[in-house]
């Protein structure tokens, strides 16, 4: 055998053994699906006019089909977030929806922590480079951000290899019919249609302060800022209509989180000068009634059903715009408005503290609260399913918790409600084994 | 004989190789031969520690085929030779699993696309 075929028939084999170990390594991904789904739709003769773009903040929170049923100018939507997603990413995944699909609107997700100085997430932009299909875009994408060290991860071999132990279990997934027929196996995080996934978990009574990293325009990256306005470059190019809209993060968070305000009026202003709407849902009228933090699933995600009011709230928001009608859902203009508008009790920072080396510890409980209004605060303990009141109603936001009152696991819970009558609102701490060290 | 010369050199280096001053290399080497604690010797097994025991697997085999390739060494047998005389389909073969075997088991390269934020993506 010559040195030729010598050389063809190893990078044979190099290609067969990439291929069958990308299959066996690489696990069930929502791309598979939504594949399966933009081909069925190209199929009925039906192209997607409207994208969703960014991070899981956007997969988990718009409804594709709650758009094209509502909005008469839409007839295919799709999702395209992905987990992480960063800015870069999204400018080049954009680049390359736009080359397949004659697309007339794209939405964008935006994201305060996009912008900020970070270390970078190599495995957010492989996601975003495995779902580029077009050869060009894919190598722009590749000569753009990803540094030559870092080739070797195209290797979905190299990529997955901490994936060997569940070569079996990914292997059976794939092989199933119902894999092939595009119906996705249960989990937390739930694919619905065409890019969305739900979170079905949400915090319930377990809602607490959430803070989010500080925003100061010091820590703006300049860099990532000229990828929106790449972004924003490509959309006219393409003539297409670009959306920025912010999905809800908890209420705490922006109440809380130090330089939202600023960051708010700094993405308004800069959006608004390139004539790009922007939509931070985060202020949306009556949010504190529509979407409390109770119905999210984690900071930064809806949870159940937040997804269909965030989706049907926007689509209405959207519908007035491409109408140039009065808008129905309104938003207001800055956090200072949004506090103004929550109901009396909102969230409640609720914790405990170790008092002593004896173990006495002592709770907390502070409820975010409209001005004027005087909080009540009642603290319990449920243990093996026996409740005890620790502390009855009363404005004291301590209640102390002697030792020999500690069992594990237990629920601590405090009832918060307005001095005078009003909703009572719960939250709770769950210690378990571990919580405490 | 061989292995476990090489074995007690490393051990001895690695027993001293922290240590900051000559007087404290010469109180551990006293502490080893006067008062015969050999275990000083063995702290290269401390290496293991802290090992999966999918590390472990790994370990053991690449033990074995060095093992089993210095036997064959000592009784002079030609492996090169031996590799050329296989068809170049299976040898070519070989070479890739060897290749993927290293990509798949070994270390090196950090974890840069592992630890998923969001485990469905």
């Amino acid at each position: 055998m010559n040195n030729f075929k010598k050389i063809v028939l190893l990078f044979l084999l190099l290609f067969v053994f990439e291929q069958i170990l990308g299959f066996a390594l690489e696990p069930v991904t929502y791309q598979h699906y939504l594949e399966l789904e933009l081909k069925q739709k190209h199929v009925e003769d039906m192209q997607p006019d409207m994208v969703f773009i960014g991070n899981s903040r956007v997969m988990t929170s718009f409804i594709p089909s709650v758009f094209s049923e509502r909005l008469e100018e839409v007839d295919c939507a799709f999702n395209a977030g992905t987990g992480s997603q960063g800015i870069e990413g999204a400018y080049w995944y954009l680049k390359d929806i736009l080359k397949q699909y004659d697309v007339k609107y794209v939405v964008f997700g935006l994201d305060y922590q996009t912008f900020l100085q970070e270390e970078r997430v190599l495995k957010r932009d492989l996601v975003v480079l495995e779902r580029i299909k077009s050869v060009p875009v894919k190598a722009g994408f590749i000569l753009d951000v990803f540094e030559p060290s870092e080739y070797v991860y195209f290797l979905k071999s190299y990529q997955y290899r901490d994936q060997i132990w569940n070569c079996g279990e990914n292997i059976r997934k794939k092989l199933s019919k119902e894999y092939r027929q595009g119906i996705y196996e249960d989990g937390e995080t739930v694919y619905e249609n065409l890019g969305f996934a739900r979170e079905r978990e949400v915090f319930g009574n377990r809602a607490g302060v959430y803070l989010s990293r500080p925003w100061t325009e010091e820590e703006l990256d300049r860099e990532r800022l000229a990828y929106l306005d790449r972004i924003i470059e490509l959309c006219r190019e393409e003539e297409v209509t670009l959306y920025a809209v912010s999905t809800p993060l908890t209420i705490s968070t922006v109440c809380e989180t130090p330089g939202y305000e600023e960051c708010n009026r700094f993405f308004h202003q800069y959006l608004g000068e390139r004539g790009i709407p922007y939509d931070n849902l985060n202020l949306m009228e009556d949010r504190g009634t529509l979407l409390p933090d109770e119905t999210m699933n984690s900071m930064e995600h809806v949870g159940g059903d937040g997804a269909e009011l965030v989706s049907a709230y926007y689509c209405d928001i959207l519908q007035s715009r491409m109408r140039k009608e009065q808008e129905k859902n309104r938003l207001y203009d800055s956090v200072a408005e949004m506090k103004a508008g929550l109901p009396d009790l909102s969230y409640c920072d609720f914790h405990t503290e170790k008092l002593d080396e004896a173990g006495n510890r002592e709770l907390t409980a502070k409820a975010f609260h409209r001005e004027g209004v005087e909080v009540e605060y009642q603290f319990e303990k449920e243990a093996g399913g026996v409740t005890e009141v620790l502390q009855d109603y009363g404005t004291g936001e301590t209640c102390p918790l002697p030792a020999e009152k500690i069992a594990i696991p237990m629920t601590l819970r405090a009832r918060c409600r307005v001095r005078g009558g009003g909703t009572e609102k719960v939250f709770e701490i769950i210690i378990e084994e571990g919580t405490w060290e | 004989m061989q292995m476990a010369r090489t074995f007690l050199i490393f051990g001895f280096a690695e027993m001293v190789s922290d240590i900051p001053s000559i007087y404290g290399i010469w109180t551990k080497c006293r502490s080893l031969l006067c008062e015969h604690n050999w275990y000083l010797l063995a702290r290269p097994l401390q290496l293991f520690s802290g090992l999966a025991a999918r590390d472990l697997v790994i370990l053991g085999i690449g033990v074995v085929m060095m093992f089993v390739l210095d036997i064959l060494k000592e009784k002079n047998v030609d492996l090169y030779g031996a590799a050329g005389r296989i068809p170049v389909v299976f040898r070519y073969l070989g070479y890739v699993s060897l290749f993927y075997a290293v990509i798949l088991l070994g270390y090196g390269g950090g974890n840069a696309a592992g630890g998923f934020m969001y485990e469905q993506f």
